[in-house]
């Protein structure tokens, strides 16, 4: 296929703006499935995408389209996750791209997401056709969205195309747009290889499978290639293009965009932005953009069941063959012994992972709060990473604490400003801008520590803006700032699992939350169990669970035993689920209680 | 009405045959589960002669339930003299604002007429008391046991109040017209009628029921020793042969069942033997005798000591249970939380 047949483009949406239903109408209408095969929402594989209707794992496919022109064509649509946490893998999947499709909500207009995808499409110099959705539905107003494109984003709003892909219109309309408006893809055939590793998943039979865009060369079957980071050299056993399922081909050339098979062995071989080169005659340079994506939160996950443990390390072994991204270390807890300090690049692909171990691999976890990384500066010299609150060093050995700070961009109507502006400045927000959209909506800027963002931040943003705020954030850099390690007591224990780090004016309020949190989930022993928080050994706050003192229950002949044994049985079943810490159980929200104070 | 009778005789029948070719004897007999007494006279006469025809009686303590307000002389006579000789009086309380609460048709003056035409009659009554009432204070109770113990029964049961979902008194609660005692209240009453009916001389032979020595229930001592028993009627349980059954709750199960001459049962669950050891001791436990090491031994051929060693030890720790040489049994102190006890005698 010559290059100026090719198309490679993908969507960029808001969540819910209609990205996965125009992805399945494109398929539809150019045949890739027929309307029978098609599972509503092809493209977005994992159940918990599905349920939760974003987009997670990136997926590719190849369209054949003949287009008013009477030629035919090849549209490469390569899907990108829609949310914050993944804006790595987004960047890589538009640098893939020479345009994208940029999906707005008729009645929703444009979202803070959706610009922070924007901007990244314009640094990759993508071709943008604006497609305003979801015209069909009462609340439509195109020309207020026509308005904020050409406003907020420099786009002429007329080259705007009208959608309903739920209702099929339009889809003809977006297919032209793609062919005529984005420029076919350029990169030399007879240069040497260059393959962008746009995404890639671990097949339990052939290993890691790398999807690249061809950037220059070409790649062929029994072809040795070296993938320019990590530097391993690999025989391709197999390229071929997503049709969608995978296809076999001959040939992958500058323009394409398919997938490569070599035997590699894990996903860390393939990392996202790496480069794929000829082991023969390798590029002189990779191509720009490539980051390792660090864990920006971590948690510990601990088996309910001691006797777990060996499982527990063999899913995330699992799953990390499929997800570079994700790290995990052995940790021990004198609260929940043997258990993972695990690493993520934030709060949704940790509950991903979490809810995975628990669906797929049906591990009951105790999940620790997630918390951020700090950067200790001791007293006698040196800098030491904090992954876990426990392990921070004493009060004495400290000079200062660095936490991370994010650049939080906020899009709001002006009549929460106030609002919003009153809950950044609560989570120790610095104000560095707003600026006006348009005359209602504006956007506001400020940099925050990441560690208050992955509290509640985004609960509380969207009920405090009744749901009309959207939000994006990037990592800033690390700052001082003066903190203080809180543990919590139950029983005179300390439970290190439930140590957490705040900022010294909060250490307190938190404390008392907590504590008070605590008393109510923790079900009554059958004796007083103090709660305390502390700073060191001065005690900041105190509660009581007071002891279990009636629970019999009068009446048993003999129709109430088989009633009275499944009751107890529930009683039972439910002190499972808890962590024997003393003598005491603590059910596993205990664990997670210190996210939802404040 | 007539109907079920006709079907609840049949069943009585067929159980009755399967008795006689097992050879098992019945000892003790017990028409509950509501108010027998609602009957005609009548269709009772019916009903307790067919027992008595049908079923392999050997001497049996027979029981019958009854709310003071249905106890007329016509129907106290052909109770005993079908052979019934405990009556099981449901009083609830004596106080007639609470027992109208409660939904109780009958008042405190109706409750006593009923226990002396009883007491002439039988030579056993049992009184059933409601405990935690709305509004019922300590002093409340114990000036109510007073009287009863005037009366002088031979037997008594204490139950708390279980709020029912949907019943009017559980829609006052929940709009805050009436308010329950709360649980100190209702543990310090728990303990002042326990002392108070020790006293009077009724031993409490179970969490909720005293009797005079010699009277405890030997119908509701099969049920806490874990013996078999069998139910009939509607929705009846039974525990017969390792297995519980349970009958058709839905009249027209039930009436087709025995119109083809077929037990109603609609359940079967299979009692495993780890299983049964645990009933016997979630059941035993409830006893003041609590559970004996030999007849434990005797019943499952191990010691109980070493089947729930673990438990055993945590809850001495706790001092909820105590054990002798020969016995195992629940303290003062388990007593009140015997749920948290039986609670870990179940391995599920």
């Amino acid at each position: 296929m010559q290059q100026k047949h090719i198309r490679n483009f993908c969507i960029i949406a808001h969540i819910d703006h209609g990205k996965s239903t125009l992805a399945d109408r494109l398929l539809e209408a150019t045949g890739a499935l027929s309307e029978r095969e098609m599972a509503d929402q092809v493209l977005d594989q994992m159940d918990l995408e599905r349920e939760r209707g974003i987009t997670i794992k990136l997926q590719a496919v190849r369209l054949k389209y003949r287009a008013h022109d009477g030629q035919d064509y090849i549209l490469n649509l390569i899907d990108t996750p829609g949310h914050v946490d993944f804006t790595y893998e987004v960047s890589r999947s538009l640098a893939a791209c020479e345009g994208a499709l940029l999906v707005v909500d008729a009645s929703q207009g444009i979202e803070a997401q959706t610009l922070a995808n924007v901007y990244l499409a314009l640094e990759n110099d993508l071709e943008i056709i604006p497609v305003i959705n979801k015209i069909d539905l009462p609340g439509a107003d195109v020309e207020k969205v026509k308005n904020e494109l050409e406003e907020i984003i420099g786009l002429p709003g007329e080259e705007a195309i009208l959608t309903s892909a739920k209702e099929g219109i339009g889809i003809e309309e977006v297919l032209e747009a793609v062919v005529k408006r984005i420029p076919p893809p350029q990169g030399n055939a007879g240069a040497p290889l260059q393959a962008l590793i746009f995404d890639s998943h671990y097949d339990p039979y052939r290993g890691a499978i790398a999807y690249v865009r061809i950037m220059a060369g070409q790649v062929r079957q029994r072809e040795r290639i070296k993938i320019m980071f990590s530097g391993k050299i690999f025989e391709v056993t197999e390229i071929g293009t997503f049709r969608p399922d995978m296809t076999a081909a001959g040939v992958l050339s500058a323009g394409e965009v398919g997938y490569i098979i070599a035997g590699m062995k894990d996903v860390k071989d393939t990392r996202v932005g790496d480069t794929i080169t000829s082991a023969e005659n390798p590029a002189p340079e990779p191509l720009p953009g490539y980051r390792r994506a660090n864990p920006m939160v971590y948690c510990g996950f601990y088996p309910v069941d001691n006797a777990d443990y060996e499982s527990l390390k063999d899913a995330l072994e699992k799953l990390n063959l499929n997800d570079a991204a994700l790290t995990y270390e052995p940790e021990t807890s004198e609260a929940l012994g043997f258990g993972f300090r695990c690493g993520f690049l934030g709060l949704l692909h940790m509950e991903i992972i979490q809810e995975r171990l628990e669906r797929e691999y049906e591990l009951a976890l105790i999940t620790t709060a997630p918390n951020v990384v700090y950067q200790v500066n001791l007293t006698r010299g040196g800098t030491i990473q904090i992954e876990n609150p426990a392990t921070m060093p004493k009060p004495t050995e400290i000079a200062s604490i660095e936490e991370p700070f994010v650049t939080a961009k906020v899009i709001v109507p002006h009549d929460y400003v106030g609002p919003v502006m009153e809950l950044c400045q609560e989570k120790r927000g610095v104000f560095v801008n707003m600026e006006y959209l348009d005359p209602t909506r504006a956007a506001l800027t400020y940099e925050i520590p990441l560690s208050e963002i992955i509290f509640d931040f985004f609960d509380l943003l969207k009920s405090r803006t009744r749901g009309f705020a959207s939000f994006d954030y990037e990592f800033l850099g690390y700052r001082e700032s003066e903190l203080v390690k809180v543990d919590i007591l139950i029983n005179q224990e300390v439970v290190d699992a439930l140590s957490f780090i705040a900022h010294v004016d909060r250490a307190y309020p938190r404390g008392r939350q907590l504590c008070s949190k605590l008393r109510k989930l923790i079900p009554r022993q059958m004796f007083d169990v103090p709660i305390q928080a502390a700073i060191g050994q001065k005690v900041i706050a105190r509660e009581t669970v007071k002891a279990l003192r009636k629970n019999v229950l009068e009446k048993c002949y003999g129709g109430d035993i088989t009633r009275k044994r499944k009751l107890l049985e529930r009683q039972k079943a439910g002190k499972k689920r808890m962590k024997q810490i003393g003598n005491v159980e603590i059910p596993q929200e205990a664990f997670m209680a210190v996210l939802s104070i404040d | 009405m007539q109907n079920y009778l006709q079907a609840l005789i049949k069943e009585i029948k067929i159980y009755g045959q399967q008795l006689q070719q097992a050879g098992i004897k019945v000892g003790t007999l017990y028409l509950g589960g509501g108010t027998p007494t609602v009957l005609t006279p009548q269709q009772l006469e019916m009903l307790l002669s067919a027992c008595r025809l049908y079923l392999p009686l050997d001497n049996p303590e027979w029981t019958v339930e009854a709310n003071p307000g249905t106890v007329t002389p016509e129907k106290i006579s052909i109770l005993v003299q079908n052979g019934v000789n405990r009556i099981s009086l449901g009083v609830q309380d004596l106080c007639d604002e609470r027992l109208a609460l409660l939904g109780r048709l009958h008042t405190a003056g109706q409750a006593e007429q009923a226990f002396l035409s009883c007491k002439d009659n039988f030579p056993v009554v049992s009184v059933d008391l409601m405990v935690g009432l709305p509004g019922q204070t300590k002093e409340d109770l114990l000036s109510t046991l007073a009287q009863i113990c005037r009366w002088g029964p031979q037997h008594l049961s204490l139950y708390g109040l279980m709020l029912e979902a949907e019943t009017p008194l559980h829609e006052a609660v929940e709009a805050g017209t009436v308010s329950l005692p709360g649980e100190d209240e209702n543990l310090a009453m728990f303990w002042a009628s326990r002392r108070f009916l020790s006293a009077c001389g009724y031993e409490a032979y179970e969490i909720a029921n005293f009797a005079q020595r010699g009277y405890s229930c030997r119908h509701n001592l099969t049920y806490w020793r874990n013996l078999p028993y069998v139910g009939l009627g509607l929705g009846a349980h039974s525990f017969w042969q390792h297995k519980r059954l349970v009958n058709a709750k839905d009249p027209e199960t039930y009436l087709a069942c025995l119109k083809q001459d077929r037990l109603p049962v609609a359940e079967v669950q299979p009692v495993s033997r780890e299983q049964e050891m645990e009933d016997t001791m979630i059941l035993g436990l409830r006893l003041r005798e609590g559970v004996s090491f030999a007849s434990f031994a005797s019943r499952f051929g191990i010691d109980l000591r070493h089947v729930f060693a673990a438990q055993i030890e945590h809850l001495l720790q706790l001092g909820l249970i105590e054990c002798n040489h020969r016995v195992i049994r629940l303290t003062d102190a388990g007593l009140p939380v015997a749920n948290y006890v039986f609670a870990e005698f179940l391995t599920v």
